[in-house]
């Protein structure tokens, strides 16, 4: 397989300065912020990653009206809905804890996969996904959600297509070795706390530290149609903020690479 | 192919993922072998395992062995996926590792006589002389084979004089004339305890032998709905094979099997569910079943008309040439609503193109936040012609009660409206003729 072409890889161009402003965006708080930050991230990585190959988009995706109530009713359980209750907190204050904002999120694309327009239902992609609530940030590479599927299907496929994409780069020790650290996403991730290094004490700026050592799961923060995005990726990892900034740029470029290798015609 | 490398081919594999892990295999081993170049895997295959294990167990056991059943079910596309397979990993099957497995491919014609199949005579110099038929020869090359759509000729006549080699003994077939020979060698078919077969000329007096190894196969394919109108095998030979029924595919498999063929087209999803109802329509008449092959060529008839159709309405200047490349106007799009009516990702709420007031007569209606949905009368007459065009050249030689049944089915369940059938049903008719 070809190598990567390209003189600059991610981590030539994403500093600190860089990570710091990505790690603002996928992390602001309300799309307010998510646009003022996006303008400061879109040129470093459009550098990163040279037009010519790769395609970059940015989402946010806020919560509606009744989003952050539901998450009290059906998403979380009632061990900690009656934690909540004890602080005072009810279905509508949950709206005050969780942030406005569910996610920020940067899709980067290989452009040969798409002859016209890029459709978020079709393909592949490397993603970052931050979750302002719990500071964390989902890294990796996913497929597709199309809204008829169910999680656990998604997940099944996705543990299939990561066996099929580590065979297509079986001879790329490099790319494999990065990628072998990354699971596909199962329950733990869209539910649990597969996506936290360590446990997160607090959602936004509420303290739940008593509540349970092992800290937030996402399902506390993420409504079902995050469930199912979260299901698409066949290789994911999870990082605190700080390792974000610190780790960002090594992994960013690993995952260039490999992506990029993964999307060459066989030869 | 690395499926990653190419958006269709990619969708192709997860819409396999999505079905479960035998289906997925089942779709790697296609594309694996379509990738050797044995074979163009036009139709990913959609089986349960247990079918694909009585065809592999059955090849692995038996000399001879049929795939029967209804056409476009895939037999022979199973068939050269199972050869590859055991042609891989032999010693799994019980096969010698250390003769290689090939085939060689032939499609019966219905003129074919013993003479084509196991031997002939043809004047060479102006003399006689024998010729192989394709059994001999491939007994002769050591390779299996393999004659697809078997009721094609009368297997009776062309292999009735090997009957008895066909129950595992020596049978005597004709005599041998070798050209600028004297000599008259009688010709017998046998078989070996030797994996590998062979052709020997020995004994007292010489006798010219044809022994089939103990991994030879003779395979097959039957079109069990050809044969009411074809050749039906008698039971004299039929039972000499093993018969591995081959059923089509359930509604579930077929849908998995045209989702792959609607991604880039125009109507996407919004034809699935037409076609499918077709399709189901024919699985539940009794002596209309038929497999996913004979479909799947439908979606690309319909994308053609539209793209025609639209391509003529932008030369009017009606339709904008990139009106139904709008991603929120995709027919795989999320509707934007989940239960619990949350916000949707902002790039599926892009303007939609104002089609209608552009005075044109669009076969798709695209309404913001709803499915596209399929209901006018252009598409609605690309779907028959595709019909007719697809499966109506097997469907006009259904007996006229099945066809009944059929039409029945079709306008009962909406697949067709009783116009759009009748004009298929005319249609038909002139197939016939």
């Amino acid at each position: 397989m070809s190598e990567h072409p390209h003189d600059v890889q991610a981590d030539d161009i994403l500093g600190p300065q860089q990570m710091a402003d990505i790690r603002k965006f996928l992390l602001a708080p309300d799309s307010g912020s998510a646009a003022s930050a996006w303008p400061d991230v879109e040129p470093a990585l459009h550098v990163a990653f040279d037009d010519a190959t790769w395609g970059v988009d940015e989402v946010t995706s806020e919560f509606s009206i009744d989003g952050r109530p539901n998450l009290y009713r059906a998403e979380m359980q009632k061990p900690f809905r009656d934690f909540l209750d004890s602080k005072g907190i009810g279905e509508e204050d949950y709206s005050s804890v969780v942030l406005p904002v569910q996610y920020n999120s940067v899709q980067i694309w290989l452009r040969k996969l798409f002859t016209g327009q890029r459709r978020s239902n079709q393909g592949w992609r490397i993603r970052l996904v931050g979750f302002p609530s719990i500071q964390i940030v989902a890294v990796g590479l996913a497929s597709n959600y199309q809204g008829t599927q169910n999680q656990n299907t998604m997940g099944a496929a996705s543990a299939m297509l990561r066996k099929a994409a580590l065979d297509v780069l079986a001879e790329n020790a490099d790319a494999r070795a990065l990628l072998e650290e990354f699971p596909s996403a199962s329950s733990e991730h869209w539910d649990g706390r597969g996506l936290m290094p360590s446990p997160v004490l607090s959602i936004g700026s509420t303290d739940i530290s008593d509540f349970d050592e092992a800290g937030a799961q996402l399902k506390f923060v993420r409504n079902t149609t995050v469930k199912k995005e979260i299901a698409t990726f066949f290789f994911i990892k999870g990082l605190e903020a700080h390792q974000f900034e610190e780790e960002g740029p090594e992994m960013i470029a690993g995952l260039q690479s490999a992506a990029f290798l993964l999307g060459q015609d066989s030869e | 192919m690395n499926p990653f490398a190419n958006l269709q081919v990619f969708e192709g594999m997860r819409t396999a993922a999505l079905a479960g892990e035998n289906n997925f295999a089942s779709y790697l081993r296609s594309q694996s072998a379509a990738a050797r170049g044995s074979t163009r895997s036009s139709v990913p295959i959609q089986m349960s395992a247990r079918t694909l294990r009585m065809v592999r167990l059955a090849i692995a056991s038996s000399h001879a062995v049929l795939l029967v059943g209804p056409p476009g079910t895939g037999k022979t596309e199973i068939l050269r996926q199972v050869i590859d397979e055991l042609a891989a990993d032999p010693v799994t099957y019980g096969f010698d590792a250390s003769v290689p497995i090939s085939s060689s491919w032939m499609t019966p014609e219905e003129e074919w006589t013993f003479d084509k199949i196991v031997m002939g005579e043809t004047v060479v110099g102006g003399e006689i002389v024998t010729t192989e038929g394709a059994l001999l020869e491939a007994i002769r090359t050591n390779q299996w084979l393999v004659l697809d759509e078997v009721n094609r000729a009368d297997m009776d006549r062309v292999l009735g004089g090997v009957l008895t080699w066909l129950s595992g003994h020596r049978v005597r077939v004709g005599t041998w004339i070798e050209s600028g020979s004297q000599s008259r060698l009688p010709v017998d078919l046998d078989w070996s305890t030797d994996p590998s077969s062979n052709l020997s000329v020995a004994g007292t007096p010489p006798t010219r032998t044809y022994a089939a190894g103990a991994d030879w196969r003779l395979l097959g394919t039957y079109n069990a709905v050809d044969a009411q109108r074809v050749f039906r095998m008698g039971q004299a030979l039929g039972r000499r094979f093993k018969q591995v029924p081959i059923p089509p595919a359930d509604a579930t498999a077929f849908r998995i099997i045209m989702s792959e063929r609607l991604v880039g087209t125009l109507v996407g999803l919004a034809i699935l569910d037409r076609v499918e109802s077709i399709y189901v329509a024919h699985l539940a008449t009794a002596g209309a079943e038929l497999g996913p092959g004979l479909f799947v060529d439908i979606p690309a008839y319909i994308d053609a008309g539209l793209r025609a159709a639209q391509s003529r309405g932008a030369r009017r200047g009606l339709v904008p040439d990139d009106a139904f490349d709008d991603a929120s106007s995709d027919p795989f799009g999320d509707t934007g609503v989940d239960r619990q009516g949350d916000q949707v990702p902002a790039d599926l709420h892009a303007e939609q193109p104002d089609l209608v007031n552009a005075g044109l007569s669009v076969p798709i209606e695209y309404v913001s936040g709803e499915a596209p949905t399929v209901n006018t009368d252009l598409v609605n007459d690309l779907l028959a012609e595709a019909y007719v065009t697809s499966v109506g050249s097997v469907v006009s030689r259904f007996e006229p009660q099945v066809l009944d049944r059929l039409a029945a089915a079709f306008v009962d369940s909406g697949a067709f409206s009783a116009t759009s059938w009748q004009w298929v049903d005319e249609n038909l008719r002139t197939m016939q003729a």
